[in-house]
């Protein structure tokens, strides 16, 4: 079972809105290499995962795929707060208001609604380790494309945490795979 | 106890505790609630230091094993029976 803890994994504080970032960011919230399908990729694979190592390595990188969501809502939430409405026009952010204010809803940038088409959870210890580093790099592409476009280092730093942060889970599910000395137990 | 036993008895204290969470997050004042509250957070912890030191970590940050890193040892909570 899982507990809540009071703070964020890595701090989010971002002093001026930014509409048009925003809706560049949700990606990593609803679209088809963000952070909600991460949890439920690794938390839904870890069942058929006959390894007790993997099944750690499922769980702590999917609980910790969670408090990554809270950070992308944070960011999301941080960028859309006292907007005027000239600014949402500008910043291209009138379609998603019209529909959701500024709730937090998982989409895609073009608006699309988060699916589970986005992930897979085969049964097959390859196969999903395999779509697992898939999915970290495209997530790390993902973050690589929106820091080609924020230049607000108070939104670049979380940013580019969570972007070290899929590094750091595509070497822990590749590891089993490529060291002899370190095989699946 | 054994950890079959323990492992309920620690189920029915957090269930105990968490719904006073929610309560309380409704009744914020309620002194009854509250002191309920740290009447079950005291067995719960009880409990827990128990299990932890008798048969591992129940979260990863519990582990004190020197010799190996016990959190991934099985079984794990959907394979009991």
């Amino acid at each position: 079972m899982w507990n809540y803890e009071k703070k964020l994994q890595f701090p989010v504080k971002i002093k001026n809105s930014d509409p048009r970032m925003a809706k560049l960011i949700i990606a990593q919230l609803g679209g088809s290499d963000g952070e909600l399908g991460a949890a439920l990729r690794y938390l839904n694979q870890r069942y058929a995962m006959p390894y007790d190592s993997v099944k750690g390595v499922l769980t702590d990188i999917g609980t910790e795929e969670l408090a990554h969501i809270e950070m992308i809502s944070a960011i999301l939430y941080q960028l859309t707060r006292d907007m005027s409405i000239e600014e949402i026009k500008n910043g291209g952010f009138d379609a998603y208001f019209v529909e959701h204010t500024t709730g937090i809803y998982p989409a895609s940038p073009t608006g699309v609604p988060f699916t589970a088409a986005y992930l897979q959870s085969k049964g097959d210890t390859i196969t999903d380790l395999t779509e697992d580093m898939a999915a970290e790099q495209k997530a790390r592409t993902t973050y690589d494309n929106i820091l080609r476009f924020a230049d607000d280092p108070d939104v670049r730093e979380p940013i580019k945490f969570l972007r070290e942060r899929e590094i750091v889970h595509f070497q822990r599910f590749g590891e089993p795979k490529r060291k002899p000395s370190n095989r699946y137990t | 106890m054994n950890e079959h036993d323990l492992l309920i008895k620690i189920q029915k204290y957090s269930l105990a505790l968490h719904e006073l969470v929610l309560y309380l997050d409704t009744h914020p004042q309620c002194p009854m609630a509250l002191a309920l509250f740290d009447k079950y957070k005291m067995l719960k912890s009880d409990a827990e230091n128990e299990y932890v030191n008798s048969f591992g970590p129940i979260c990863a940050e519990q582990s004190s094993n020197s010799d190996h890193w016990d959190w991934i040892d099985g079984s794990w909570p959907w394979e009991r029976s």
